[in-house]
């Protein structure tokens, strides 16, 4: 019942079989998390491919939505964590106290507030305002 | 109309979650209707849900491509967004529509409204192929000065993407790209810093020169998000520039005080680590003091997420101050304990490095813990199942071997302690570590000599254990740990009962077998020493068990357990049939001498040293090189007496130092090297006294000069020397340095080619690594000392006579090197790097080149471009209009002269101007010099420059460009012109080559003729006879009649011949024809000399070109386009020696001549630095060519730049053509050409 995936984007180029295996290794790993435990997960040797792709996995939970974001390990975590909290926030604002309902029936709208605050897998604007301001119209 | 909504969609799929396989499949029938629909509405709709179905696993939307770029293309906003969401959920990177995707890129990147460019720019970044890249990288930089900010910041992170698929891209954008710098907008700076952080991890070198405006950035920014990356940036920096680090350390230690946002902090300290800023730095004792005390808020901070990143970054500081990080050990080991298995991980990597002799214990221990199953039953509970996974418990394993073998064991105190926690280990381990268990104990038992007789108790209880040889089909209960316990038994031994060993792996039963002979050997020979009848009968009697048990083994499937039961099982008849002969025997003679029967049978105190007479000992790593040369070894004496040389030497001496000694250098220096120090020294044949002197200058003057004379004599006549005379030298001195070598000038005898003896070579290395005294030193190299063979368990077993004379550096060395437990591997080979190779290998630093521009702008072009072109091109056309009216006449004369080729490029020059031409020309210069001035506009916007400081030397060049106008409808022939076949004393043979009859049909092979004009110049005036051609056809070369006899020919006569052949093969690089003449010689009535000379020569590829009319710029453009006829491409690159001033001149004139003739192709336009060319060959195949010419300024001259010196210049050319081999063929012989010049 649980791990439904509602919005995944890639900022890399991946194979489809790649993106699958990744997506369902990735989604049992952050079930088992527990709540107190830190939001940094390493997800080290693929077994699908024995290729070593060595990220971090930084998530961070809200309500009953997981917000997860792969980095690597030169990536600074704590701003990726702050990354995600950012999106959030707006999606908070955009929405106006975001439920998982809200993404599911507007997953587009959810992209499209996440494509504002993300680009090519680098923050594009650090300022709240602007990214409602563009979302709105 | 009825169709579903996308929400109805959703609802739908949440409301039959039963079946919700067969309703998503019943919509999908829906989806694959309305996406073909004509309404954009319904059609959009369709995608959207499509896009929504895409994001439950297993459903695929590839089939739809074309329908998203549809509704990509969409003028609707709403419809826009739609199709790229899709766009950008979907496509992969080898969606084949991608390709039509590139002109509405275009057109949506140029919109007007800057939302549609946002969606445009988003969408791109996720679906950039290289191809999109190189499209369209000329309008993204183009746009990073929009008007909008909002545009410019997304502008400079899709081209990061952009770098990644196309690096070119980034030289030519990165001048662009630093202006964004400066950007008056905060956004679009933070921008930049993120893709120059991006791209400087990969290849820092490139971003050094940005430090002065990143570090105003630093100081002056207060946006915590710029502010990490662009420490970040520093942080890729620092390592190559150290000056940098100091200066970057008061505004970092600023930071680190006062900021109040954790990521920031950690960035800093991640910074001052990774930056290498702890080693450059001057105070930084404190700054790390600081670092690790802010890293210990960290630790203590209930957030998990800060104690995680915490560890991380002391794991990162440990190797430098390990002191720092030993302070925190309390809170580390806390750590160790922690139920987040992230954290766990982050300290284990601490412990592992923080392990000395007083925790190793403790440490070991607690790890230890972990794996044992834990008594408490509410703490289990809490642990996550992660942590009971065998490859959590086989890193537990690892990292407690690594930590107590970590620098040969110098952790550990007690190596019984030691045994014990690997049989525990054995026990309690749970995952496959048998293999690093088996080792483990083989090492320490084999190194560690007080530990022996403890490790063969506790191996003895493995082996009794009974339990382990009843699991020992399942992988982790480690019984190849008995491997070892057998091993180390036998080997120290006191056991000798295995029951149940034959379902043990088959290694292990090989072991087993030859333990059993050990231990077998070790107890009988202790018999021997109180030998009597019933030790007898027991020996006997456990002999015969054994080998009853053995034989069980001689039938085992393993070859290796096999053999070894069959030898053991013999020799154990042996010894049987041994004792039971000589139990007679004894019986016999017991009345005679009674004596005997108190002594034992001799096999078994033989059987005994076999296999103990020396102790087993651990083998030092050094002991191979430290193996001495024996005493009587002569390495360098010859095995066989070498054959006598067949030139006598004039003397020994002469011949060792010269002839000799120089072949020696090159192929027997590894000789001299270990040439032993007893006195055999550098000379093969040489007494010791002359090899003391050697090349020392004190021999005296004259025998230099007498030796030297002597061999130069000597050489003179030695056809592999070349001779010194004079001025032939000269040529040779650079390229040949040996020839310099040779010459009498240089002093041979001051070269210091070899002077090593052994006894220096000692004496060196002696130097280097330990000051003993010269005496000691001394009375080693005659008589080495025998170092006393004492063992420590730490070094390892020397062989005899060695010397630990090194063994101080190395371990020195070993020190520092001390290998830290890295459980985070180099991410080299993660996939999520893969594709930055192209982008690190970019070099920023050399400015950018002339012919460096943006590609395929002939091909797509922005929208402005576009229209900018059309106005021009009208306007061209009506002045061109007007000219024709009033000139009509002339351009007519110039149209038939147009189509008339020329035969000899290389006699027109500008001042060949027919004087009929003389008016027209000035209109007619006129006219071009329009049209160039049209182009030249268009190329300098192209390129984004507005110089007009150029303008006087652009009428310049105009004017050049006009009178050459005039020779580029030439068809340069080469074919034409005359070569050299043979050129000897009696005959000069002349040919050509030209293409023959052809026929259009294009199956047929090309026809070749070649003229051949033979002339008599015999020096004796006699006639020659009996001339006749010959040529050999081959697979690529058919003749039809291969001979041609010309018959006699009278002094200075000359005729021609013609033969005509056909090229049968691939024409390409290096088709040869090739024949003989052969003729006789008169020169009085008798004699009659005859002559056979070979010929042989090539094929140029220009000959194969058509003398096709000139085609116009227009033409070639559209040819060109048509990527189809062109799929091959081949390109070089000339240099040129010239100053700037006259290279110019010299590529419009002289070089695109050469190319022109070199590949037969005539120059279709002709610009400032750059030609275009084109032709076509016989067979049908079409070339195309572009020229370019580079100047490249010498980077370390920028600054104080000299005109027109230390510059690199050099001609590119470009071919395309339908033919591979064609192509390859006229690069080559462009290389030739130029190569000749």
């Amino acid at each position: 019942r649980h791990g439904k995936i509602r919005l995944k984007k890639w900022f890399h180029f991946f194979s489809d079989k790649e993106k699958a295996s990744l997506t369902t290794d990735l989604t049992t790993l952050i079930l088992s998390r527990k709540r107190a435990m830190c939001n940094v997960l390493e997800h080290g040797e693929h077994k699908a491919f024995k290729l070593r792709i060595n990220f971090f996995l930084n998530h961070a939970r809200y309500a009953s939505l997981y917000f997860a974001a792969g980095i690597d390990c030169e990536e600074n975590e704590l701003y990726v964590l702050e990354v995600i909290h950012r999106y959030v926030q707006l999606l908070d604002e955009f929405f106006g106290n975001v439920c998982e309902l809200d993404i599911i029936y507007n997953f587009d709208k959810a992209y499209y507030v996440l494509d504002e605050l993300v680009l090519a897998g680098e923050l594009q604007e650090p300022g709240k305002k602007s990214v409602i301001t563009h979302k709105r119209i | 109309m009825f169709e579903k909504s996308l929400t109805d969609l959703i609802r739908g799929i949440r409301a039959n979650k039963k079946n919700e396989q067969k309703y998503i499949a019943a919509c999908l029938q829906e989806i694959h209707q309305e996406i073909k629909s004509n309404d954009p509405d319904i059609k959009a709709q369709a995608v959207s849900k499509l896009t929504y179905v895409r994001g439950i696993p297993s459903y695929d939307m590839s089939w739809a491509s074309f329908h998203v770029v549809e509704v990509m293309s969409s003028p609707k906003y709403s419809q826009k967004l739609t199709g790229y969401l899709a766009a950008t959920q979907s496509f992969r990177q080898d969606t084949d529509v991608l390709m039509l995707t590139t002109n509405l890129l275009k057109k949506d990147l140029a919109s007007g409204n800057h939302l549609e460019v946002g969606i445009a720019l988003n969408g791109l970044s996720h679906i950039v192929t290289p191809d999109l890249a190189r499209d369209l990288c000329q309008d993204l930089v183009s746009m990073l000065s929009h008007s909008r900010p909002y545009v410019r910041k997304k502008v400079v992170l899709v081209l990061y993407k952009l770098f990644l698929k196309f690096p070119e891209a980034l030289r030519l954008s990165f001048p662009r790209l630093k202006e964004r710098l400066d950007d008056s907008d905060p956004s679009v700076v933070c921008a930049v810093v993120n893709v120059i952080c991006e791209l400087a991890r990969k290849n820092p070198k490139n971003y050094l020169s940005l430090a002065p405006q990143l570090f105003k950035l630093l100081n002056t920014s207060s946006n915590n998000w710029m502010l990490i990356k662009i420490i970040k940036l520093f942080g890729a920096l620092t390592p190559l520039e150290p000056r940098l680090a100091k200066k970057l350390l008061p505004p970092i230690t600023q930071q680190i005080q006062t900021t109040s946002a954790m990521s920031l902090l950690y960035e800093c300290i991640h910074t001052v680590i990774i930056g290498e800023m702890l080693t450059s730095g001057g105070n930084s004792d404190a700054l790390a003091a600081m670092c690790v005390s802010k890293l210990k808020i960290f630790l203590e901070d209930p957030d998990q997420n800060l104690k995680y990143v915490g560890l991380l970054a002391l794991s990162k500081i440990l190797p430098t101050y390990p002191k720092l990080v030993a302070e925190n050990r309390d809170i580390i080991l806390k750590c160790i304990d922690d139920h987040d298995i992230s954290i766990r991980l982050r300290a284990l990597d601490l412990v592992v490095g923080m392990v000395n002799k007083k925790n190793l214990t403790d440490i070991v221990k607690r790890l230890m813990s972990h794996l044992l199953p834990s008594n408490n039953n509410n703490e289990s509970s809490t642990l996550p199942s992660t942590l009971l996974e065998p490859a959590y418990r086989a890193d537990i394993i690892n990292r407690i071997i690594f930590i107590c073998s970590q620098n040969s064991y110098s952790n550990i105190v007690s190596f019984e302690w030691y045994i014990a926690v690997l049989v525990d280990l054995t026990y309690v381990a749970g995952v496959d570590v048998g293999e690093l268990l088996t080792t483990q104990i083989m090492d320490v038992g084999v190194r560690v000599k007080s530990v022996r007789q403890y490790s063969v108790k506790a191996m003895q209880r493995l082996l009794s254990d009974s339990s382990l040889l009843e699991n020992c089909q399942f992988p982790e209960s480690n019984s190849e740990v008995l491997y070892a316990a057998a091993w180390i038994t036998g080997e120290f031994c006191r056991l000798y009962s295995y029951p149940g060993v034959t379902k043990l792996p088959h290694n292990v039963q090989a072991v087993y077998i030859q333990s059993i002979l050990k231990v077998y050997a070790y107890w009988a020979n202790s018999l021997t020493y109180n030998w009597d009848e019933d030790s007898k009968q027991e020996l006997l009697r456990f002999t015969e068990m054994i080998k009853d048990k053995i034989s069980t083994f001689c039938s085992s499937t393993d070859l290796e357990v096999q053999e070894r039961a069959y030898n053991a099982r013999e020799i154990f008849s042996i010894i049987h049939q041994n004792l039971s002969t000589t139990h007679e025997t004894t019986f016999d003679v017991e009345n005679n001498i009674y004596s005997s029967t108190n002594k034992s049978p001799s096999i078994i105190s033989e059987l005994y040293p076999l296999f103990f007479s020396y102790e087993l000992n651990p083998v030092a790593p050094k002991a191979q090189k430290k193996v001495p040369v024996p005493e009587g070894l002569d390495l360098d004496a010859w095995i066989n007496e070498p054959l006598p040389e067949s030139e006598n030497s004039e003397s020994e001496e002469e011949e060792e130092s010269y002839g000799y000694g120089y072949t020696q250098k090159f192929g027997g220096s590894g000789d001299l090297i270990f040439s032993s120090g007893s006195g055999t020294a550098i000379g093969r044949r040489r007494d010791r006294k002359s090899s003391k002197k050697g090349y020392n200058s004190e021999e005296d003057e004259e025998t230099k000069e007498k030796r030297r004379r002597e061999r130069n004599e000597r050489i003179k006549n030695d056809p592999f020397y070349i001779s010194s005379t004079g001025n032939d030298l000269s040529k040779h001195s650079k390229s040949d340095g040996l020839s310099k070598r040779v010459t009498e000038e240089i002093d041979v005898d001051s070269i210091p080619v070899v002077r090593l003896t052994m006894d220096e070579f000692i004496f060196k290395t002696d130097k280097k690594t330990s000051k003993k005294s010269k005496a000691s030193k001394k009375e080693k190299r005659h008589s080495p000392p025998p170092v006393p063979p004492v063992i420590y368990t730490d070094i390892g077993e020397m062989p005899e006579n060695a010397t630990l004379s090194d063994e101080e550096k190395d371990s020195t060395k070993t020190g520092n090197n001390k290998p830290i437990w890295n459980s985070i591997p180099s991410q080299s080979s993660g996939i999520l790097d893969v594709d930055f190779s192209g982008v690190s290998n970019v070099d920023l630093s050399t400015p950018l080149g002339a012919d460096e521009k943006f590609p395929s702008m002939a091909v797509y072009l922005a929208p402005e471009e576009v229209r900018r072109r059309e106005e021009e091109r009208v306007r061209r056309r009506f002045t061109e209009r007007r000219i024709k009216q009033t000139q009509e006449s002339t351009s007519r004369v110039k149209k038939s002269k147009s189509e008339k080729p020329k035969s000899k490029a290389l006699e027109i020059t500008p001042n060949t101007k027919n004087t009929e031409n003389k008016g027209e020309q000035s209109s007619k210069s006129k006219k071009v010099s329009k049209k160039k001035r049209t182009e030249e506009t268009e190329d300098r916007k192209k390129k984004g420059k507005k110089d007009k400081g150029k303008k006087p030397k652009k009428k310049n060049s105009i004017s050049e460009n006009a009178t050459l106008e005039n020779h580029d409808n030439v068809v340069v022939d080469e074919a034409a012109s005359i070569k050299t076949l043979v050129d000897s004393d009696d005959i000069q043979v002349l040919y050509t080559l030209s293409l023959g009859s052809f026929t259009e049909a294009k199956n047929e092979p090309p026809a070749m003729i070649a003229d051949f004009t033979v002339r008599n110049k015999c020096s004796h005036k006699h006639p020659l006879s009996k001339l006749t051609f010959t040529f050999e056809s081959t697979s690529d070369i058919q003749f039809d009649k291969g001979l041609i006899e010309i018959g006699e020919l009278q002094h200075d006569e000359q005729k021609s011949v013609t033969i005509e052949f056909k090229v049968l093969g691939i024409v390409g690089a290096g088709l040869t024809v090739s024949g003989n003449i052969a003729y006789e010689i008169q020169s009085d009535e008798e004699t009659k000399t005859n002559a056979d000379i070979p010929i042989r020569f090539e094929l140029p590829m220009a000959v194969f070109m058509l003398n096709i009319p000139k085609i116009t710029p227009e033409e070639f453009k559209s040819c060109v386009t048509k990527t189809a006829d062109f799929p091959f491409t081949g390109s070089t690159s000339i240099r040129l020696n010239a100053s700037i001033n006259l290279i110019e001149q010299s590529f419009q004139n002289d070089v695109t001549r050469l190319i022109s003739m070199a590949t037969g192709t005539h120059i279709v336009e002709q610009v400032q630095g750059a030609i275009t060319m084109y032709g076509k060959s016989v067979q049908g195949y079409q070339v195309a060519g572009l020229a370019k010419l580079t100047v490249e300024k010498n980077i370390m001259l920028v600054e104080n730049e000299i005109p027109g010196s230390a510059q690199n210049t050099s001609v590119r050319i470009e071919l395309k053509c339908t033919d591979q081999a064609f192509v390859d063929g006229l690069i080559r012989e462009i290389d030739y050409l130029f190569k000749e010049l």
